[in-house]
């Protein structure tokens, strides 16, 4: 069982911490369509069975009508896709539209990853994203015959305080989305945000996603990952996939892929790829490190017994180092399970560089 | 006229800046010795610090032909390094002349090391020569320098050249006056071999090379000779003297200055000061003055990246060769690892070493504060010298302990006096008298004891009094003081390299100076980390690094998980660059951090 990654570049407005590949000129959409329907057809996923499906970006809700069940359809045809397999279609909420929300549903798509980021108007504004909380409340209504939403998160905007956080929070609960991810503003060079000045405080992000945790956690959800919380098992399957070296494809420009073992990157120049000739490069890749760092980012944690088949004995290998973690209460060990403690979860990454 | 009387040996004493590397340029190429498209400036001066700093490390000895009147003498010019860390090799090269020159600054006057100098070369019976350098600045004023000298050293300055070295003012009545002004070699040409090793240097394919001024006899290649200190013996595969650069020639005579190498395998065996003769037809005394050089000040030497530990090895080893001087054991400390303990002249001597480590062998260097020797005197009646702070017996075992003093001449205009005397005060010195050498400069003399001076005495003068004072020093002995070792607890863990020996009465705002230093180079951690300072089992000082609060990658998903991992590598990276004491990690650079502390 596979994954399928598909990346959209194209987004309405771009948003000012933004460093992904997106905002590319819309009139290459039906060319970068057809060209994703290529490197299917290139690629060997012929008869492959597929668990789940990620339509990513950018903003795929942007594209025109047809675009999403043309790619699915394509899917559809070449790959064994399960009645039972995730599919994911990520939006904006301005782009969310009466059409958009039929035409998903009839390509089967199951589940939609709602970009709020903040209920706070002035706030949403100020990072130039093109919706507004009334705008997001629409788009809510439109799509609620598909109930396995996500509501997409930030914290630590600039000008953002906890009430605001907590206000967004308050409204995802009352909404009852059953999967909420939230996110740290990044500061990434050569961002809008970047050149602004703006500089992140950690302590002031730490005391927000203090917050958050608590909040969430009161009102029945569980956090299955540092940043993603979820109520009643409704947890991303594709994502989970990830952090659990499930393999995957990437279709697009950017896009990333995880196959037999090896990681692929696709170049990201969107004029090469729409002409067919992508450039595909193979990254170097660690089973064992790569689950390390993405296992521990979960509420599951380390299956040691299959980090063993990775080659590692971490127990042997690191014994020293988890002995003390576990003394200082920043991990847990149950058997072959280890995992972080609840206190470790924002502090994660000099845990991590000890341990690979 | 006979061989002798056509050589004259003569060195240049200066304080640093005042030409004398210029000097000795122009004297070359006055001479033809050197052609003029060879010139780079200061020629003698090998080293690249040398030339960058405008300092003097190693000697360098040069034949220059000169001819007058139908005669073709041969001067040797020894070059001397200016500095008081080096004082033992300045009178070494001093003993292999018979003559000096002392170039004073027109527009300065004499300087505190020049008199040093000067005095160390009058005890070594040299004629000296004043010459008065940089008459081409506007600001000169030669007469007055004149009877400065006459009035401060002693020495008849009437005679004395008055040369500008930069532009070539001169310079032949300078050579005309190291002609009939200095002395020529005396000695026996038949007797057995009698030469002064006054340096040495290691080259890869020869071995140690003796650099020696031949007092008696002669000495060719084959010949079997003997080191007077140590009785070992080789046999010569070169003699030769330096154009400057070394040229094999087929003997050396008496009153020669040049090189003898004999595939000695070390320069510790070459030592500067020693007597070398013929093993089966020694001279009867070997040449007075030898001592073997002892280090004053220590610090401990540890590569920035542990793995690092033979590099440094190597490269100490590879100094070694070329610096008798330099001294080192192995140090294994609890906070960073195996490293080791070097001993040095004095500080200048240790700066330098440092820097050459880095930058000759690519280095990252951790060095921790520098220490002195302490005699320490137990309750059992032994006395133990203490250079490393980990290594102080316990105070119960401790009946008392005595500290090295030093007399320091500091000399300064006289607007600085106040603010010199309050800095001599808080580092413990001891006024002993000042004089007015006249109206613009003045010297006060103290006894201050040399481990507040290894501190940062030198920069805090030389800020005090806007970089014009300047500090000479010799060892007096020894003197019993309330000396407690100071720690500095990292998360309730002693960090053995941040200890230091410390006067009781300046323990407390050193301690707290410390901790305030390192709670601002410690990251920020897992957990809090209390910074306390300690003499025994008394906290003086406390500071806290608060804990981590966020540390954590974004978003990990679209499936770029490569990125990521870049990330966390590079974090890892640099915990590389950190040192685990107990539990804590510590950057290097802290380390660094504490050894200047500005005590205001």
């Amino acid at each position: 069982m596979r994954g399928i990654y598909i990346h959209i570049p194209f987004c309405a407005k771009r948003c000012t911490y933004c460093s992904f590949v997106s905002g590319m000129p819309h009139e290459k959409m039906h060319l970068y369509v057809d060209a994703l329907k290529r490197e299917m057809d290139e690629r060997p996923i012929k008869g492959e069975d597929i668990s789940t499906i990620y339509i990513g970006g950018g903003t795929p809700s942007v594209l025109y009508r047809g675009a999403i069940s043309d790619i699915l359809s394509h899917i559809f045809e070449k790959c064994a896709v399960g009645a039972d397999a995730e599919i994911t279609v990520e939006c904006n909420p301005d782009s969310v539209t009466e059409d958009f929300v039929s035409e998903i549903i009839s390509a089967k798509v199951n589940r939609v990853s709602i970009g709020l980021q903040t209920d706070n108007d002035d706030l949403l504004k100020k990072i130039n994203r093109p919706h507004d909380k009334a705008g997001f409340l629409r788009a809510w209504k439109l799509l609620e015959k598909i109930p396995n939403k996500s509501l997409d998160l930030m914290l630590g905007l600039p000008g953002q305080n906890e009430a605001d956080l907590l206000s967004s929070l308050e409204l995802a609960v009352s909404l009852n989305a059953p999967h909420i991810s939230l996110y740290a503003l990044k500061v990434e060079e050569g961002t809008p945000l970047y050149e602004s000045g703006f500089a992140a405080d950690d302590d002031l992000e730490a005391d927000f996603y203090d917050s958050a945790y608590r909040f969430l956690i009161s009102r029945g959800y569980d956090r299955y990952e540092v940043s993603n919380f979820c109520k009643d098992g409704m947890y991303s399957r594709h994502n989970s996939a990830y952090w659990d070296l499930t393999e995957y494809y990437g279709f697009g420009i950017s896009a990333h892929s995880l196959l037999d073992g090896k990681r692929l990157a696709n170049d990201d120049n969107i004029d090469k790829y729409i002409l067919g000739n992508c450039e595909r490069f193979v990254e170097k890749s660690d089973a064992a490190e790569e689950y390390i760092m993405l296992a521990l980012r979960t509420a599951k944690g380390i299956d040691l017994d299959r980090l063993n088949g990775y080659g590692v004995d971490l127990m042997t290998a690191k014994g020293k180092e988890i002995t003390e973690y576990i003394r200082q209460g920043f991990m847990i060990k149950e058997g072959k399970n280890l995992r972080l403690n609840d206190n470790a979860f924002y502090i994660m990454n000099d845990i991590i560089c000890n341990l690979i | 006229m006979n061989r002798l009387d056509k050589i004259r040996n003569f060195c240049i004493i200066a304080h640093i800046d005042h030409g004398k590397s210029t000097l000795a340029d122009r004297l070359m190429e006055q001479t033809g010795t050197v052609a003029l498209r060879d010139m780079t400036d200061q020629l003698l001066d090998s080293m690249d610090i040398e030339r960058e700093r405008g300092i003097t490390i190693k000697l360098t000895p040069v034949r220059m032909k000169y001819s007058r009147g139908g005669v073709d003498y041969e001067l040797n010019l020894i070059d001397t390094p200016g500095h008081v860390d080096f004082n033992y090799e300045v009178s070494r090269s001093l003993a292999a002349c018979e003559g000096a020159l002392l170039v004073v600054d027109a527009t300065q006057g004499v300087e505190a090391q020049t008199l040093a100098n000067v005095y160390l070369a009058i005890d070594n019976d040299l004629t000296v020569l004043p010459v008065i350098n940089k008459i081409d600045l506007p600001s000169s004023d030669p007469e007055a320098v004149k009877k400065e000298i006459e009035e401060v050293i002693g020495l008849d300055a009437e005679e004395a050249p008055l040369i500008s070295a930069k532009d070539g003012i001169n310079i032949n009545e300078v050579l005309e006056k190291i002609v009939d002004f200095f002395p020529s070699p005396r000695g026996e040409e038949n007797a057995p071999l009698k030469a002064l090793i006054f340096d040495s240097y290691y080259d890869n394919y020869k071995g140690a090379v003796c650099l020696v001024r031949i007092k008696d006899g002669k000495v060719k290649i084959g010949d079997k000779i003997k080191m007077m200190a140590t009785s070992m013996t080789y046999d010569v595969t070169e003699v030769g003297i330096f154009t400057p650069k070394p040229t094999p020639i087929d003997v050396l005579s008496v009153g020669d200055v040049g090189y003898i190498c004999a595939s000695i395998k070390n320069v510790s065996e070459t030592a500067p000061g020693d007597t070398i003769t013929f093993a089966d037809d020694p001279c009867l005394e070997p040449c007075p003055g030898y001592k073997k050089v002892l280090p004053v000040v220590y610090c401990g030497i540890f590569p920035a990246d542990g793995s690092k530990y033979n590099d440094l090895r190597d490269a100490l080893e590879r100094l070694k060769l070329n610096d008798a001087a330099l001294f080192f054991e192995q140090e294994n400390s609890a906070a960073l690892g195996f490293g080791f303990r070097c001993g040095f002249l004095g500080l200048l001597h240790m700066e330098i070493i440092e820097e050459r480590l880095e930058r000759e062998f690519d280095l990252d260097l951790i060095t921790t504060a520098p220490s002195v020797n302490y005699k320490v005197y137990k309750t059992n009646g032994e006395v133990v010298t203490v250079t490393n702070p980990s290594n102080l017996p316990s105070v119960q075992e401790t009946d008392h302990i005595e500290e090295p003093i030093v007399a320091a001449d500091i000399y300064t205009p006289p607007e600085y006096i106040g603010a010199i005397m309050e800095l001599c005060q808080e580092k413990r010195g001891e006024y002993k008298d000042m004089v007015y050498l006249d109206k613009t400069r003045v010297r006060l003399h103290y006894i201050i004891p040399l481990n507040e001076i290894v501190y940062d005495f030198f920069d805090s003068l030389k800020s005090r009094s806007r970089g014009y004072a300047s500090l000479d020093y010799e060892i007096k002995g020894y003197r019993e003081s309330d000396l407690v070792k100071l720690d500095i607890l990292l998360n309730n863990e002693i960090c053995d390299a941040l200890s230091i020996i410390v006067h009781r009465d300046k323990a407390y705002a050193r301690g707290r100076a410390l901790a305030e230093k390192l709670k601002d180079v410690i990251p920020r951690q897992m957990f809090e980390i209390p910074i306390q300072a300690s003499i025994g089992n008394k906290v003086i000082a406390r500071e806290t690094v608060k804990a981590l609060r966020k540390d954590v990658l974004a978003k990990c998903y679209g499936g770029d998980i490569s990125r990521k991992k870049k990330l966390l590598e590079k974090q890892k990276e640099g915990k590389k660059r950190m040192r685990q004491v107990g539990t804590v990690q510590v950057p290097s650079e802290a380390f660094m951090s504490v050894l200047k502390l500005d005590d205001k």
